[in-house]
């Protein structure tokens, strides 16, 4: 009897590492035994079908007057992965990428400021992400299937006015509100 | 670079309040500001996009770097995480007047750029301002002038921050 429970638990024990080792395939060679990174289950990649660097149309861009495009394909070893790029002009500068980050995720890592509001029928949410300069940024992520539309709105200009992250966050929904039509109905 | 004076002047207080008071003269073409103001323009465009890159490194919170992780005896590995919080204080911190990173070094670069660029609207303000015909001349150059590619700014590279 208690041999029948100890491959029980054996199989168990097995079974967690598995659990572990596949939330971090999409980061580092992190080999610790008790990492404190959230096991709910990310996706292994960005949802298909749209690719920011080259699916934002050009009016949208001369729009906002936006040039200077660089990539941006970041990934975190807690398996958050964004692909997309990012534009400027003299005022501020804005990554707009396809993330596996699903509003639900961003909720749970209690970044500043969240507001949850709905754009185009889709859940969305702004937060601050940066502590270190609260006021200079915004992020917005829009739901698609899979994970979720970023716009991340970089602007040094804005002071510690009170207010000022707000304005950075219009500026990001202004961003958001004209690349959002460009995306297939499929997303 | 970054000026360790604590006054916040800007960089060229001095020479934009002589310049304002029409005591700074340069002959130049009119063609010659706008393409100076355009490319002030490309170098701060420059200069956000790399203090984006620098505000991402921070807001990227899970470095992979050891930095979570913890022994089965529930000791903190400290130096992943001074060693993650070393990387982010060069990219950027909480005082950009006197910090080495990143963003506070292009925020000085910043201000370098908006006041020279301030400086050359001023002393072609100087000019249109008090002679319609160069001022009709600018607006019709403004509007005609080929958006030339600026001084070129080569490209830099993104860093892989993580995983």
């Amino acid at each position: 009897m208690s041999r029948k429970r100890m491959i029980g638990a054996g199989v168990l024990a097995v079974s967690g590492v598995l659990l572990v080792a596949g939330c971090n395939s999409g980061g580092g060679t992190s080999k610790s035994s008790a990492v404190a990174s959230p096991t709910s289950a990310m996706p292994a990649s960005v949802p298909a079908g749209y690719d920011p660097c080259t699916d934002v149309p050009q009016s949208v861009l001369d729009q906002l007057q936006l040039t200077m495009k660089i990539p941006q394909n970041n990934s975190a070893a807690d398996g958050t992965i964004w692909r997309g790029c990012a534009w400027g002009n003299p005022e501020y500068s804005v990554a707009i990428s396809i993330t596996n980050a699903t509003i639900k995720t961003v909720r749970a890592k209690n970044f500043l400021d969240p507001q949850e509001f709905t754009l185009n029928g889709r859940e969305a949410i702004s937060t601050i992400q940066d502590s270190v300069h609260p006021s200079a940024q915004c992020t917005i992520n829009v739901s698609v299937k899979g994970g979720s539309l970023e716009i991340f709105l970089s602007n040094s200009d804005a002071t510690d006015a009170a207010g000022s992250s707000d304005s950075n966050c219009v500026k990001a929904r202004e961003v958001t509100q004209k690349v959002l039509p460009t995306l297939p109905a499929t997303l | 670079m970054v000026d360790d004076n604590a006054s916040t002047a800007r960089p060229f207080a001095n020479l934009l309040s002589e310049a304002s008071s029409g005591n700074v003269k340069l002959t130049m073409d009119l063609d010659q500001f706008i393409y100076l103001d355009r490319d002030c323009d490309t170098f701060l465009t420059a200069i956000k996009q790399i203090q984006l890159l620098a505000q991402n490194a921070s807001r990227i919170d899970t470095w992979g770097l050891g930095e979570h992780t913890v022994s089965d005896s529930g000791k903190k590995l400290t130096s992943g995480s001074t060693l993650v919080n070393r990387f982010k204080a060069k990219s950027q911190g909480s005082n950009d007047k006197t910090d080495n990173s990143v963003y506070a070094i292009m925020e000085a670069h910043k201000q370098a750029v908006e006041d020279l660029q301030n400086l050359y609207r001023t002393i072609r303000k100087q000019i249109t301002d008090h002679d319609s015909e160069q001022a009709a001349k600018y607006a019709s150059l403004e509007k005609s002038l080929p958006k030339q590619s600026a001084v070129s700014v080569t490209p830099f590279t993104v860093l892989c921050y993580a995983g």
